[in-house]
């Protein structure tokens, strides 16, 4: 019969009001009726068969001896209640910078992390020489590898176009035999059709910033004197998103705060405007507007909304949630989900300066920097901790937690800013985090019961 | 089965587990990209995806 040595190998969650169980350790999902779930929390709860035997004649006045049949040949498949697959903590390789271009921001958006641009720091530029010193960086320390990762981030990385450019030819140039992966992160302001095209025609996937609608968006993405950047920006997204049409090249993507938890309304108001690709985020701050405990239920009757309507809308016309996508078939292999994301040991930032931070956010923490491009990593120490804080397992917290193999291990930089520890998860993130994954797991069901459409990342 | 569907069969079997060639996307959760998870990836090499999003 079933083992309840480990309880936590099962997660039983209702999503509008559908029922589902999802097997931990392998990654079946299963959809109940009634009596069938009831039987199996009856069972979760009292650890009794006789007690859910019990339970399930009392309420539905039927024998249990057909569910427990289906119950006993999905746990002989290892379907339900299976064990895990061996896994162990990878030996991490540099792949993947973000290119910090620019230590400057034309915004001043409220809720910024990078202190409006400047990281806290003088305003600056990366020139082209210390870009293309990172990408050689970059090439000597991920021996080995065949797709390395490029992202431009700031500030805002189009005041430092020039050098985007030069840094993308001279990667392609000069190391022809890798898989580049180029991304740019920008608010839009400064894009024009050309450097549209030269991002296009080069492969970069591009993530643009508007939090919705007017209102919702010039509540906090505002200019240096206070205006509101709807009017001026949106016009420009909208032209790179009508240029990459169905491609997956784009995802325009939104920052919620406490003040703006309508996110079921903020994504099909940006979806009426017309983009195909769209992802919303919970801004991260201690400061007022940040996420709390409180807003939690609020949150999950956005997501339960919001996924409703996203499957509803799939038959009108098909659009991406990103963080609905989640491909049930191809998904990533197990020892990649509890290997983390890499953060300072798989995963760098660079500075404009040349200087090393283990990921964007660290950017401008003086205690946290590695090194530098030109002399390396020099804080060995620093970086070992990053190397084991990645390892899912040596997190307490994330051991027992259902949703490990979906979000392995949380972020590093939102653990050290809210928690002053890498180790230690930062709650709020982790229970939105599991909101997330109920809600795509839900998508990806009924999108199989809608047609052959499936979302895939 | 008349009372419980099975959406997904053990997929987490379905690629090799010695794998570990990590040529897929790193998973940056951070805000203020797209937070992409694990969950949102695939597998390079089962399903390669042109252009990643960050």
């Amino acid at each position: 019969m079933i083992d309840l040595s480990d309880k936590t190998s099962v997660h039983l969650f209702t999503f509008n009001g559908e029922r589902f169980a999802l097997d931990v350790n392998s990654g079946s999902l299963l959809n109940f009726d009634k009596p069938s779930f009831y039987f199996l929390s009856e069972f979760l709860n009292s650890g009794s068969i006789d007690l859910a035997r019990q339970g399930i004649k009392e309420k539905f006045n039927i024998d249990t001896e057909e569910i427990e049949k289906e119950f006993e040949t999905l746990i002989e498949q290892g379907i339900l209640f299976s064990k895990p697959i061996p896994y162990f903590e990878s030996n991490l390789t540099l792949k993947s910078i973000c290119l910090n271009v620019a230590h400057s921001c034309n915004f001043a958006c409220t809720y910024c992390f990078a202190k409006k641009g400047s990281y806290g720091d003088s305003e600056s530029l990366m020139t082209p020489e210390n870009a293309k010193a990172a990408i050689d960086f970059l090439v000597k320390n991920s021996e080995g590898k065949g797709a390395l990762e490029v992202d431009f981030f700031g500030g805002e990385p189009l005041l430092a176009f020039n050098t985007v450019k030069k840094t993308i030819k001279y990667a392609k140039i000069s190391y022809p035999d890798k898989k580049w992966r180029f991304t740019i992160t920008t608010n839009g302001s400064l894009l024009t059709p050309d450097k549209e095209q030269f991002l296009y025609e080069n492969d970069v996937s591009i993530v643009l910033s508007l939090d919705g609608n007017k209102e919702t968006n010039d509540r906090f993405r505002v200019l240096k004197n206070g205006q509101g950047t709807f009017d001026f920006v949106f016009p420009k997204i909208n032209e790179v998103a009508i240029h990459r049409k169905k491609s997956e090249g784009y995802y325009v993507r939104g920052t919620y705060t406490k003040e703006t938890l309508e996110i079921s309304k903020t994504a099909m108001d940006l979806r009426n405007m017309g983009f195909k690709f769209i992802s919303l985020e919970p801004v991260v701050t201690k400061d007022k507007i940040g996420i709390t405990k409180e807003d939690l239920p609020k949150l999950k009757m956005e997501y339960e909304k919001l996924a409703k309507e996203y499957v509803e809308s799939q038959k009108e016309e098909k659009w991406k949630f990103f963080h609905f996508n989640l491909d049930l078939e191809a998904g990533p292999c197990v020892q990649k989900r509890v290997n983390g994301c890499g953060a300072g040991v798989e995963y760098i930032a660079v500075s404009p300066n040349g200087d090393i931070f283990p990921c964007h956010q660290f950017d401008g923490i003086k205690e946290t920097k590695l090194g530098d491009i030109f002399t390396g990593i020099t804080n060995k120490k620093l970086q070992g901790k990053f190397r084991r804080a990645n390892y899912l397992f040596n997190k307490e917290e994330c051991k027992d937690c259902w949703a490990r193999f979906y979000c392995s291990g949380g972020c590093l930089a939102n653990n050290y800013n809210m928690n002053e520890d890498i180790l230690k998860p930062y709650q709020i993130g982790c229970e939105i985090q599991k909101m997330r994954i109920e809600a795509a797991l839900y998508v990806q069901y009924k999108s199989m019961k809608l047609s052959p459409f499936r979302t895939s990342a | 089965m008349k009372h419980i569907k099975v959406i997904a069969k053990k997929p987490f079997w379905n690629i090799d587990k010695r794998h570990d060639c990590r040529e897929c996307q790193t998973p940056c959760k951070s805000a203020c990209k797209t937070s992409v998870t694990i969950g949102n990836q695939v597998c390079e090499i089962k399903k390669p995806v042109k252009r990643w999003i960050w």
